[in-house]
């Protein structure tokens, strides 16, 4: 019954994306950030409803004569297809599985070519405020029920993750919510009917107790880092509204979850102690010991987490002696942890010069537009993303997200505010 | 539970969809003045 009844709703997903391709592109990031096959347990389990709408909506771009679309040339947006060709060929040479690194590349030229076609579509305040609904309508599904069983439980529901999703274990999820958690506080504002606001207002609170929740270290800094920013910001009745909400949503989080999320975060402290951290720093040593041994092509995607290759590269682990910390065994392969050592051990020096600077150039982007337009939407909207990357580049120190489709989806929303602000200016 | 609020979020979207679709014909409208207003000049 369920199966038919999200059938039929969807179908006018379908539609709207073939009569208007912006729509289908909503209708996509919304699948992507909901995964509805995650609720579906009949004959729609099956479906690829993400592909149906990515094929409905490059299908619409053919015969939709749009008079707002755009070419997507930019120059962060060249980088990104450069960094993509980069990845393409460290894969032809992999030391690792070459299946494995190719299944990486394939969502990793997904996010590209959704990021390519954000560019080209979103090109007015609506298509960009449209787009940000259906975003944030999607990851905020999850985020209610993974924050509300957490509270509901009383702290004993685990947040794990999301199945079927780039967010599947607890820090990745936790990285998800911190990057959408500042377009939250931008859209709050920007919605005229009470009972949204409010339901946006829950998604933020939510999404502030998922992340405690998700027992993550990184992300409970990146929470640190979003509150402090959001604060900064706002208004001294706002302040003085945000602290006794904060204070309220962190006591009762951390109240629920007890001693073993105190515990968990006190590894913070004793950093140098932690055999979590340490196998980090190895990971990292091993992946700067591939590094200079491959420096243009690196080992290809996810090959430094094969056994075969961490054991190869293990042998040279005394290069990096000069970091006197412990090394854990070679007997296992371990993932980077870090985006800019997971980029580094995957693609050599030089796609760590160009994944740095996508990353720096729509830093400065979006700065300038939150600094240069005010209390407009999209200096707002420029600021709000700001943020996020700040916590992308800080938080994913100590993550392996570098290919996460929805970093590269706010910086083509970042490309897009760029044009819309420079169409206003006078020539 | 988690069924009914799964397929409000989607009826949400849809609805934000079609009054995103109805701003985004005025939009239409407005550009296509727009370019024919500069062809216009052009000539």
């Amino acid at each position: 019954m369920k199966d038919m009844i999200f059938l039929l709703m969807f179908l006018p997903l379908i539609i709207l994306a073939l009569k208007n391709p912006f729509l289908g592109l909503c209708g996509w990031i919304w699948t992507i950030m909901a995964i509805p096959t995650n609720m579906l347990w009949g004959f729609s389990s099956d479906i690829r409803f993400t592909y149906i709408l990515a094929s409905a909506t490059i299908l619409g771009m053919f015969f939709d004569k749009d008079p707002l679309r755009k070419p997507p040339f930019h120059s962060i947006f060249i980088l990104m297809l450069l960094f993509l060709i980069q990845t393409a060929i460290s894969n032809l040479t992999t030391l690792g599985i070459s299946e494995i690194s190719w299944t990486v590349w394939n969502d990793f030229f997904k996010a590209i070519l959704f990021s390519g076609l954000i560019i080209m579509l979103l090109t007015t305040k609506n298509r960009i405020k449209t787009f940000l609904f259906a975003l944030l309508l999607g990851v905020g599904f999850n985020i209610f029920f993974e924050g509300l069983k957490f509270l509901v439980t009383l702290g004993s529901y685990k947040i794990i993750g999301i199945e079927n999703s780039m967010m599947t274990d607890n820090n990745l999820f936790a990285l998800a919510i911190l990057l959408v958690l500042p377009l939250y506080f931008y859209i709050i504002p920007e919605v005229k009917q009470k009972y949204l606001k409010l339901g946006f207002a829950g998604l933020a609170g939510l999404s502030a107790i998922s992340v405690i929740g998700s027992f993550s270290r990184g992300g409970f800094i990146g929470l640190i880092i979003v509150s402090w920013v959001v604060f900064k910001k706002l208004r001294l009745k706002n302040k003085l509204l945000f602290i006794v909400f904060g204070a309220l949503i962190y006591s009762s989080a951390v109240y629920v979850a007890s001693d073993k999320w105190e515990d968990r975060m006190d590894t913070i402290e004793n950093a140098a102690e932690d055999l979590s951290l340490l196998g980090r720093i190895t990971a990292w040593k091993l992946a700067t010991v591939a590094a200079i041994e491959n420096p243009l092509l690196g080992t290809g995607q996810d090959s430094m987490q094969n056994h075969q290759v961490w054991r190869y590269f293990y042998h040279d682990i005394e290069k990096m002696d000069f970091i006197t910390t412990k090394n854990v065994s070679p007997d296992y392969g371990k993932a980077a942890h870090s985006i800019y050592f997971q980029v580094l051990g995957d693609t050599g020096f030089l796609g760590l010069l160009l994944f740095l600077l996508i990353l720096s150039k729509s830093w400065f982007l979006s700065k300038k537009i939150n600094k240069k337009y005010p209390d407009t939407w999209q200096g707002n909207l420029g600021g709000a993303i700001n943020t996020s990357l700040v916590v992308f580049m800080i938080s994913g120190g100590l993550l392996s997200m570098a290919y996460y489709d929805l970093v590269y989806v706010l910086i083509a929303i970042t490309i897009s505010l760029s044009r819309t602000v420079q169409e206003k200016e006078p020539n | 539970m988690s069924s009914i609020v799964f397929l409000i979020s989607m009826g949400l979207v849809i609805y934000f969809l079609i009054q995103g679709d109805r701003q985004d014909k005025i939009d239409r409208e407005e550009a296509v003045k727009k370019n024919d207003k500069i062809k216009g000049k052009n000539k």
